[in-house]
Parts: C-alpha cells; sequence; structure tokens
C-alpha cells in the first residue's frame, strides 16, 4: 500500500514556528552577550592581538646585550648594589626629674637605618680560569677564533707580530682550535691535514684515540693586551706518542712567564720561547 | 539580525524537524544562534549564514542524541508540545510518526529531505550546501522519499489475516 508522504510534509511546512523572532531577539539581548552587533569585540581582539605582535617584535629587536666577540670578551654588566648603613645607638636622653610632662617620644629609638641612595657601580667580570700551569677549556674558548677572524695571525716562523702598545695581560688564556662535540671533554681536534681525530682533554692533557696521527696542529692564543692578539700555531709530532702536555706559568699580572709541553714519556721534549709584547716565556730546561 | 531575519521561519522549523524527540527546539534555536553570533564575523559569505547555523544545529541534536542513546528520546513530551502548535490531534500524530521516521534515515538523506521539503531549498541549494552534486541530491531525496514510505506504510488487516492463515495452512499439512 502506497503512502503519500507530500501532504505530511505540507503539513509541517504550515506550522508555526516554534520560536519566534522575538524570543530570538530576547536571546540575543541576555546580559554578558553585546546587543546587535559584536563588531567591536573582534576588533578589540585584533588590536590586543597586533599589539601583542608588535610587542614580541620589538622585543627581538632590541640591541642584544652581548658583544660580537663573545663569551671571551667581559660583559659589562652594572650592578646595583643598595647599601644599608647603621648608625649608633643614640644616647638615651634623660628627661629632667622635675619635668612632669611624658616624654612624647621614645627616648630610644634604636639604631636607625638609612638607606643612601641607590649606588650604581660598573664592575667588569673578568673571567678568570688562570690557574698555575692549568686550565680548562670550555666551548667559549673553541669559539674565539671563530669569533675573532681579523686576529692577526703567525705563521709559525721565527717573528710572531709585536704589538707596540705594553700594558699588563688582563687574562691569559690558551685556546686551541677544537671543535666542542656534545661531551664536555670529549673534543674533536683539526688534526693533519684537515682531518677530524678525536681528542680528549682533561686538564691540561691531551690524549689521542687514534695513535695513526702523526702530526698535530695545535693553535692557542694568548689574548693578552687586548690589541695585540695573536695566535701562534704550533706543530707536535705525535708519533710514538698518544699524550701531549702543556702548562704554563703567569705572573701576578697575568704575564706569561712560562711555557711548557711534553709528551707521554715524560721528557719535556719542546720549550719555545714565546716572546711577546706583553709577556716573556722562559725556557725552562 | 538583519541577516538573520527573512531566514527565521525556515531555520526554526527545521530546527523543529531536528530537534524532535532529542531537544527543546527553542533550546536549540537558542544555542544555534548564540553559535551563530559568536561567530558572526568569521562567516565570510553571509549568504551562508543558513548553512552555517543548520550545520551548528545538527551538530548540536548530534551530540544531545549521543546522551540520549542510553535514556531514550522525549518523544511523548514532544508529541504534547506539537499538539499544541498541531492545528489538530490527527495532524500531530502525522507530523509525529513522520519526525520519528525521518529520524531513521542516514543523515545525508535526511539533511537533504528536510531541506527539500520543510525549509524549502532548491535541488542547486542543497547541492551546494552538501557539497555534492545535484544529481546526488536528487538521488538522495528519492531514497529518502522510499524509505519514509516504507516506514510510514500500515501493514493492512487482510494481508495480516492471510499471511497468518498461510502459516496455519502449513503447520496442519506438516501434521
Amino acid at each position: 500500500m502506497q503512502v503519500d508522504i507530500d501532504p505530511l510534509f505540507q503539513h509541517v511546512r504550515k506550522l508555526p514556528p516554534e520560536v519566534s523572532l522575538e524570543q530570538v531577539r530576547g536571546y540575543l539581548a541576555t546580559p554578558g552577550i553585546p546587543a546587535g552587533s559584536n563588531s567591536w569585540y573582534h576588533t578589540l581582539k585584533l588590536k590586543m592581538m597586533i599589539g601583542l605582535i608588535l610587542g614580541a617584535a620589538a622585543l627581538l629587536l632590541l640591541p642584544s646585550q652581548h658583544n660580537e666577540i663573545g663569551a671571551l670578551e667581559p660583559e659589562l654588566t652594572p650592578s646595583v648594589k643598595r647599601v644599608a648603613t647603621i648608625d649608633p645607638i643614640s644616647p638615651i636622653q634623660v628627661q629632667p626629674l622635675s619635668s612632669t610632662t611624658a616624654p612624647t617620644e621614645p627616648s630610644y629609638l634604636g639604631p636607625e637605618v638609612k638607606e643612601t641612595p641607590l649606588m650604581v657601580s660598573v664592575e667588569e667580570e673578568k673571567k678568570e680560569t688562570i690557574r698555575n700551569g692549568e686550565h680548562d677549556i670550555d666551548r667559549n674558548e673553541n669559539d674565539y677564533w671563530n669569533s675573532n677572524p681579523d686576529l692577526p695571525t703567525y705563521d709559525g716562523g721565527l717573528n710572531p707580530p709585536l704589538c707596540t702598545e705594553r700594558k699588563p695581560a688582563v687574562t691569559q688564556e690558551f685556546s686551541f682550535k677544537i671543535n666542542a662535540t656534545d661531551d664536555e671533554d670529549y673534543i674533536g681536534a683539526t688534526v693533519g691535514k684537515g682531518r677530524e681525530y678525536d681528542v680528549r682533554i682533561s686538564r691540561n692533557k691531551l690524549r689521542y684515540r687514534n695513535d695513526k696521527v702523526k702530526h698535530l696542529k695545535l693553535e692557542f692564543a694568548v689574548p693578552g693586551c687586548g690589541s695585540c692578539n695573536w695566535k701562534k700555531f704550533r706543530t707536535v709530532d705525535l708519533k710514538g706518542f698518544e699524550t701531549y702536555e702543556y702548562g704554563w706559568k703567569i705572573d701576578e699580572n697575568g704575564n706569561m712567564l712560562e711555557f711548557w709541553d711534553r709528551v707521554d714519556n715524560g721528557e719535556v721534549s719542546r720549550l719555545e720561547n714565546l716572546t711577546h709584547c706583553c709577556s716573556e716565556v722562559k725556557v725552562r730546561k | 539580525m538583519k541577516v538573520y531575519e527573512p531566514l527565521h521561519d525556515g531555520f526554526v522549523r527545521f530546527c523543529s524537524a531536528r530537534s524532535y524527540g532529542v531537544i527543546e527546539t527553542d533550546d536549540l534555536v537558542q544555542e544555534t544562534i548564540l553559535v551563530a553570533f559568536e561567530k558572526f564575523e568569521t562567516i565570510r559569505d553571509k549568504k551562508a549564514l543558513l548553512a552555517f547555523m543548520m550545520r551548528s544545529a545538527s551538530n548540536i541534536v548530534a551530540s544531545k542524541a549521543r546522551r540520549l542513546k542510553f535514556r531514550g528520546y522525549y518523544d511523548e513530551e514532544a508529541f504534547e508540545r506539537l499538539k499544541g502548535v498541531a492545528p489538530s490531534a490527527d495532524i500531530a500524530a502525522d507530523i509525529h510518526i513522520l519526525y520519528q521516521s525521518l529520524r531513521k534515515l542516514p543523515n545525508d538523506m535526511r539533511e537533504a529531505i528536510e531541506l527539500f521539503e520543510i525549509v524549502g531549498f532548491s535541488i542547486k541549494e542543497i547541492a551546494e550546501m552538501q557539497d555534492a552534486s545535484e544529481s546526488a541530491v536528487k538521488v538522495r531525496l528519492h531514497r529518502a522519499r522510499k524509505k519514509l514510505k516504507e516506514e510510514l506504510a500500515p501493514v493492512s488487516s487482510l494481508e495480516q489475516v492471510t499471511a497468518s492463515l498461510a502459516i496455519l495452512i502449513g503447520l496442519g499439512s506438516l501434521s
């Protein structure tokens, strides 16, 4: 038996709407919902978004506090000190007995704490990594050469570049041009003709994992007076040796007095006079 | 409201059909309108407002229906409300059966026939809303009508008597 469904739909279409237009207006007039168009709300949201984006961009574009040289250069960090001075205890003020009126103020006020105005002092944080004959190699040292492309180079000859300006060295650091890996003391060094070998450095000892290495080109720098930074290539014959030790002595002004190195037989095999404008290395025999 | 006003009648009829036994129509209309109001600025083509609202209403009903799976539909309450709106009790009963039958249809078919028969959209408009071809909409309408007719077809008493007699005769011959 066929059923005609069209009349059913006609009935549905003829039904009055269960919700009137006035009711809908009432929904939108509910407190908490802005009546009418809510474009102002979206405009506000848009403005806030733009403000946030511009603020983030401004923060990114602020001049960096770091200089270009990198972590080896001392950072000038203004430190603010709040100095508190305590006055000595003020003497007890004795009221005369004849006085009938009670003292209006306590006779003893205790130590007065006065705050001096903020004193801003700029202190240079010196990076003192030098110990006598030892130094720790960190990654910042490795970045030293990369961040100083204009440093004068020493070709290994007899006459290193000299500086005309003599002033005491601030820091004496040796920096081996080595590529740090993830492990701090497990470092790959440029060895031979640009080949990479693994070198383990502990304190002032280098241990080579690969005994096939014959020549190690070490680069170290003495960024002494700041104006005569130089680097010296030091070639060590590693044939038959696996450990290379080095060390130095510096005086109280930071001038290098002595540099020494030796290979693993314990015998000082190479001493070099590292004459420099700022430091003089004495040959130890 | 200026955009919404001409769409009001069709939208409420759609909501009445969709919400039957699941949620009260005015609740559905209110929830849908609030959603549309919040998202109004993001609707690029204001002509698509009705389609957007219908889609929102369908989603709301679907989420409510999922929760009702284990509790049953409010058909009696809905029928009582329908009787208050319909011109007569017979027509209310017919519409009640129609709504129940619509609920059994697959969603695409149900949406197509509701939009075509109840709201009054053309096949082309429905095709745009459903992101389908016109022929696909026609097929959906055809199948929906067919299924509705099957659902609504009463089993005549004569057919019932004939069927039961056949069963009895079969049993007697076996014994």
